[in-house]
């Protein structure tokens, strides 16, 4: 495949030695991504451009998807990975008056350098999504206009906002709304109107016109929103349709433009334009856009030769000798795509309104950079420099074909990477001025991305995109490459969806004693130390960890995910055959109640006691500290009086916060709430470990903690340091918060996703008996304005998720389609304590799970007497 | 609290197991015990009893003083676990051989003679013989054939049942060099196709049943023959976590927890080196009998290397702050030479240079991912270094870098610190009277 690729590439009109040239022009550089809903035609649009570009065949576009590089993609028909090609591209003289930027082009260079990331449209995905958003400035989003805006669209575009990603918009499936569903071109005007205004509002919620990107709306008028069909390869914006009014109304193109969208009339009578709809006028996108569309569909597919030939001649359509036999949607097919060539006008929206990396970079510099943000590296990257300091980010690894080698994709903001070059290899976990997660070594090779096929470059300057060879060893998923010794690291990418669907994979022959024992003897180690590492740098979002009970976890964003990654562990990365449990869902041990007496745990040598309490966090407090909104690193006193003002904590108390946990940054605190304790700073270590510990392992089942305040509110400690040190206080403050755990009602906390559901009404009833079924239930239900379809958004427990979307479908004839994102963690109703209750069934199963004592815990275990 | 009790007299170069045939009363066995001292001329001897059997000690210790006329000791609260023979505590006395009562591991010794007097657990033979048939219906498998210390005794008599029907029947017999070196038939184990234990499902059987790889094994418990899972126990998959926490480690304390069992210190020396080529700082520690706050007192110390007994209970408990592992575990952590098997040595013996599953050693030098942290492991020493780590240097922090300094850096509290001026000045108030344990004035009723 590879090489056939190649030769098509050699071909064509662009090389590397063009591509490298190219990325010497940073002004003409676009760093994209295509975003959408799933289904909404990404990966097929995508290759009108690449056709464009030369690589695929005019003919084949919208057949191959040409970035969908897998087997399993290619036969699920969606993708899996994000996908990054370049292209070359030149623009006309008369669409370079378009760039008014400075920035945004060089004075004497027509060619445009586009890097494209396709990107995946399934929720599970997502975090696909952001690692191709962190490298790109621009992004067309892509809506199928017969569906709308969908939740993942939202969710997507919300991300690309945050990143301060300029989006551009693109209505898909213009075709299925001509064909399909016959509307007639008023109606279908208002469904994009109402897309974009859609687009607009999400686009108005996270970002404001006079924000650093500037107007960040989209526009049709302005050129900024594109029509089309990337399966039948046809689009255009108003720009293509003025360009070919322009002379005959002697109007410029710009004017025009603007008079072509929205409340904009004419009256072919009088020849007047007007603001309002009036008897005789009409609107002006219908009529100048919409209505010779439509004439060249109903000509062709209702076999009207004769108007077709006419139609045909007057748009200046010459088809080709081997096209001219051609009927109905083939001819169909042809012609729109002669007349108005996707690439074509994708291209000039990408060229005209996505910026370039030195427009971008100056104001995303801030977003992206960890250190001061006046450092060398922080200039480097706001001016886009070449000859700055070397700052790229790493956002993902790319499987090679050398088993368990990874290419190390990314992009250079500041400086120059090149092959051979010394460089500092920064993990997420480098701190400066420390050791940890830091390399320094030479970049063996970097190497420029396309699709299925790669190419060894010599250099890759600032505002580029490529791969590097060898740095694999050094970062599992993301990473900063800098020769810039003091500089910090980027800032780690934010997921918008978390791993909670897990299950516990084994290979399946373990107990398969005798075949081990005969000399099958690598089955195990193999699958331990190389198949989930390597899945573990594959996938930025795939959690492959090894739990206190010994079974390996493999932790995905959802079924699908979870699916796609076992795959490759089975086939790719373990190339042994695989045992899955079912789905296993982590829970969290919590309180409902402040504890009801003062807890005393006495160490072991009975010299020193400790008094502490439990009481459970206010509403909020532990997603503000999940989202980092409240956390270890803040100033103390900052976060006092956040503490104060939202939750009304003391002011003392708070700041007296000594630790999060479990990990140092979890949502459990420790506060210290003594007056004058002797020792206590000495203490202070060893206590705060034994809360890590605590807080890590729960009491009823090993889980971790969440939402729980301990108070430590009397201490008395052994004059004598030998007996107060480490071995006698550390198990004691855990003995001592699990009295605190238990004497405060202790709970189980369940995630939850939220889940949005489109279907049509009928369906409507189907989908809450099926939820009503798992425990879940709709707090919103929508029709989408102007379709048939309702959303249903409802609270799924992620427990009862498995096998949702098949049941969903199988009730509702397969007509509702869900998405589930993670949202919450939720109380499981009940007492862990009761016997027969659910929690308690849950708290017994995961201990049997984990090999513990089945059983409760004992209260008396861990509180003392006098 | 060592107590040494004086009573009264005995020498031979081996540790003798005492296996009796039926229908003897004296659980004790005081004659053969005055045997024994009388034949190997011994004049210091110490009684060593598990915690259980200590309320008799006195009575057994009296009786055998008057049997051969001079005093012996009393061992009680043995240093590391009751099953092992504790010579160092012989030693305070200078003693020339001890005699050991009860549940024993049998693990040989360095330095003195030894008479185990072992428990014996009452079996019907006949009831047992026919459960046996029952089970093993096919005359013909090769079976192997262990059993419990507390049924030595009896076991002459079951084998002479047993052998005519059984033609392929492998016998143990207890020995004191090893007890996993199990018959004096050098059989290739992957011929054995089943595995038989007499006793319960306990420690010792986990732990034979571990080493020794055969298809199946069967136990002897509430009079029952019935299946033993050795192999994907919660126990064993939790070893593999805890594999993975000593491959994050940083700093690994080795805790010395037997100084009996023949060749423990090649072991010590062997966990040191691996550690050392794999760039890990390492701590030797004694600590006489392990707990949780002893260990805890280490903080700094990532994982715990325990050079113990094999039936030592400290491989079970989940009280501990840090992963307490074995000898073989940090082979199988760090030896890139060893692959993967279904056996399990807990016996570090077996897998020091000289023992029958010894393979030299061959670092991994690749770098990989932790399972726990999902943080890159680079094992090769990373000598990197600029003028940062100098500079703090000079401000007055030492040695940065090192696992166990990076860990005194990150605490809070340091020890010498003299924080003049920064404390508020506060007037003198009277402190605490009495005891520790409740001082007069603190009211903890409250």
């Amino acid at each position: 495949m590879c090489t056939q690729i190649k030769n098509m590439l050699l071909q064509v009109n662009f090389t590397v030695d063009e591509i490298r040239t190219m990325m010497d022009k940073k002004k003409n550089i676009r760093n994209m991504s295509v975003i959408a809903h799933v289904d909404h035609g990404k990966s097929t649009l995508t290759d009108s451009l690449v056709s464009k570009a030369g690589i695929i065949a005019g003919a084949k576009a919208g057949e191959t998807r040409f970035t969908d590089t897998r087997k399993d993609e290619q036969e699920r028909c969606i993708t899996i990975k994000s996908t990054a090609i370049s292209m070359f591209f030149e623009l006309d003289e008369k669409d370079l008056v378009f760039i008014k930027n400075p920035d945004q082009r060089d004075k004497d260079e027509k060619g445009f350098l586009i890097n494209l990331i396709d990107s995946p449209g399934h929720v599970d995905f997502s975090s696909e999504v952001t690692a191709a958003l962190r490298v790109t400035d621009g992004a067309l989003v892509v809506v199928d206009c017969v569906s709308g805006v969908c939740v993942q669209t939202e969710t997507v575009l919300r991300q690309a906002i945050a990143e301060r990603i300029k989006p551009v918009l693109f209505m898909n499936k213009m075709d299925r709304a001509l064909l399909e569903l016959q509307l007639d071109s008023e109606d279908l005007y208002q469904t994009f109107q109402r897309i974009v205004e859609n687009v607009n509002v999400i686009i108005a919620t996270y970002s404001d016109d006079d924000g650093p990107m500037g107007e960040v709306r989209v526009d049709p008028s302005k050129g900024s929103v594109g029509f089309g069909s990337g399966l039948h390869g046809w689009a255009f914006t108003l720009k293509q349709f003025s360009e070919m009014y322009a002379e005959k109304f002697k109007i410029d193109v710009v004017k025009l433009m603007n008079r072509l969208w929205g409340e904009s009339f004419f009256n072919p009578k009088t020849k007047k334009w007007s603001k309002q709809k009036e008897p005789d006028n009409k609107r002006s996108f219908c009529m100048y856009v919409l209505d010779p569309i439509y004439k060249v569909f109903d000509s062709i597919m209702n076999y009207k030769k004769e108007e077709a030939d006419n139609l045909l001649k007057k748009l200046g359509i010459v088809l080709k000798a081997e096209d001219k036999d051609k009927d109905g949607k083939a001819l169909l097919k042809v012609v729109m795509r002669t007349w108005l060539p996707a690439g074509e006008a994708l291209l000039q929206m990408i060229a005209i309104h996505l910026p370039s990396p030195v427009t971008a970079q100056k104001y995303r510099m801030e977003m992206l950079y960890e250190g001061p943000l006046d450092d060398e590296a922080a200039v480097g990257i706001k001016n886009c420099d070449p000859n700055g300091p070397l700052m790229m980010y790493v956002s993902k690894m790319v499987p090679t074909s050398d088993k368990g080698r990874f290419y190390a994709f990314g992009r250079v903001f500041s400086g120059k990477v090149s092959t051979g070059m010394k460089a500092r290899i920064m993990g997420p976990n480098f701190q400066p001025g420390k050791k940890e997660d830091l390399y320094e070594k030479a970049i063996q090779r970097t190497i420029l991305m396309m699709g299925r096929y790669v190419e060894a470059i010599e250099d890759v300057p600032s505002g580029n995109i490529c791969g590097l060879v060898g740095v694999d060893q050094f970062l599992v998923k993301t990473g900063t490459i800098t020769t810039f010794k003091d500089a910090h690291n980027m800032k780690v990418m934010k997921f918008s969806v978390s791993p909670v669907v897990r299950v516990a994979v084994e290979p399946k022959n373990p107990a398969d004693l005798p075949k081990l024992v005969e000399g099958v003897m690598c089955d195990l180690i193999v699958f331990n130390s190389l198949g989930l590492k390597r899945l573990a740098k594959s996938d930025p979002m795939v959690q492959c960890i090894i739990e206190e009970s010994g079974e390996h976890i493999i932790a995905g964003a959802g079924e699908l995910h979870l699916e796609i990654c076992l795959k490759d562990l089975e086939e790719d990365h373990a190339c042994i055959p695989i045992k899955k449990s079912d789905p296993v869902v982590s829970y969290r041990e919590t309180i409902s109640e402040q504890s009801n007496q003062m807890c005393l745990s006495k160490s072991p040598n009975k010299h020193n006691r400790l008094f502490m309490m439990a009481c459970p966090m206010p509403d909020g407090l532990a997603e503000d500290i999940d989202s980092g909104d409240v956390n270890p690193r803040d100033d103390f006193k900052v976060r006092a009086r956040y503490l104060n003002e939202k939750y009304d904590y003391d002011v003392t108390e708070a700041r007296k916060i000594w630790c999060f946990g479990p990990d140092g940054s979890g949502p459990n605190i420790l506060v210290d709430c003594t007056k004058g304790v002797q020792y206590l700073n000495e203490i202070k270590d060893s206590v705060v470990a034994g809360f890590q510990w605590a807080t890590k392992e729960g009491v009823l089942s090993e889980e971790n903690l969440r939402g729980v305040r301990f108070n430590i509110h009397d201490v008395t400690l052994h004059a004598d340091a030998i007996h107060r040190g480490g071995g006698q206080i550390i198990p004691t403050t855990r003995r001592c918060l699990y009295a605190c755990l238990l004497t405060a009602s202790p709970r189980i906390m369940e995630p939850v996703y939220l889940c949005e559901i489109q279907c049509p009404e009928v369906a409507v009833g189907g989908i809450y008996g099926v939820l009503n079924r798992r425990r879940g239930h709709v707090f919103e239900e929508q029709q989408v304005a102007g379709t048939p379809m309702f959303v249903v958004k409802a609270y799924l427990p992620v427990n009862e998720s498995f096998g949702f979307t098949a049941d969903l479908r199988s009730n509702t004839g397969g007509q509702a389609f869900p998405q589930c994102v993670f949202d919450h963690w939720q109380i499981l109703p009940g007492d862990p304590m009761e016997l027969g209750s659910r929690p308690y069934q849950v708290v017994q199963d995961t201990r049997k799970r984990k090999g513990l004592k089945e059983g409760l815990p004992d209260l008396n275990a861990y509180l003392d007497k006098l | 609290m060592i107590s040494l009790m004086k009573t009264e007299k005995s020498a031979k170069d081996k540790a003798e197991v005492i296996e009796v045939t039926d229908g003897q009363d004296d659980p004790y066995d005081v004659e053969k015990c005055a045997h024994w001292i009388r034949t190997n001329a011994l004049k210091q001897v110490c009684l060593q009893f598990p915690d259980n059997l200590l309320p008799n000690s006195v009575e057994v210790a009296l009786r055998l003083e008057k049997e051969i006329g001079q005093k012996v000791y009393i061992l009680g609260d043995t240093t590391c676990g009751s099953c092992c023979v504790d010579e160092i505590t012989a030693q305070h006395i200078d003693a020339d051989g001890i005699i050991h009562f009860g549940h024993a591991c049998l693990n040989p010794t360095a330095r003195l003679p030894i008479f185990h007097v072992l428990l014996r657990n009452q079996l019907d033979t006949t009831e047992f013989a026919d459960e046996f048939k029952r089970i093993f219906s096919d005359c013909t498998k090769k079976i192997i054939f262990f059993y419990d210390v507390a049924y030595a005794h009896k076991i002459e008599y079951i084998y002479n049942i047993l052998k005519p029907i059984y033609k392929h029947l492998i016998l143990s017999k207890l020995n004191c060099t090893s007890n996993v070196e199990y018959t004096d038939i050098k059989t290739s184990p992957a011929s054995v196709v089943l595995g038989f234990f007499l006793g319960e499902k306990e420690k010792t059987l986990a732990l034979l049943a571990m080493s020794i790889p055969v298809k199946r094994w069967y136990c002897f418990a509430n009079r029952k023959i019935i299946e033993f899972e050795a192999l994907n126990t919660p126990w064993l998959k939790r070893r593999r976590f805890l594999i993975e926490k000593l491959r994050d480690a940083k700093v690994v304390g080795i805790v010395v927890a037997t100084l009996g069992i023949q060749e423990y210190l090649t072991a010590i020396n062997t966990v040191k080196r691996i550690l050392k080529q794999k760039n890990k700082k390492s701590y030797l520690l004694s600590v006489g009998k392990i707990n949780p706050a002893k260990l805890a007192n280490f903080a700094e110390v990532d994982a715990f290397v325990v050079i113990a007994c094999p039936e030592n209970e400290v491989f079970d408990s989940r009280d501990f702050f840090k992963p307490i592992l074995t000898v073989y575990e940090v082979e199988l952590a760090f030896n890139s030479a060893r692959e993967f098997s279904p056996q399990y040595f807990m016996d570090f013996r077996q897998i020091l240079p000289g023992g029958s599953h010894y393979i030299d050693f061959k670092p991994s030098m690749d770098s990989d991912v932790s399972l726990i942290t999902s943080n890159i492991r680079n094992c090769e020493d990373n000598t990197y270094c600029n003028n940062y780590y100098i500079a703090i240097l000079l401000l007055g922090t030492v040695a940065i870098g090192k696992a166990g300094a990076q860990y005194l850096q990150e605490r809070s509290w340091k020890g010498v610190e003299q924080r003049l001026g920064e404390d508020p000045v506060q007037p003198a108030e009277t402190g605490r009277i009495g005891l520790a344990w409740e001082y007069t004035n603190e009211n903890l009723k409250s």
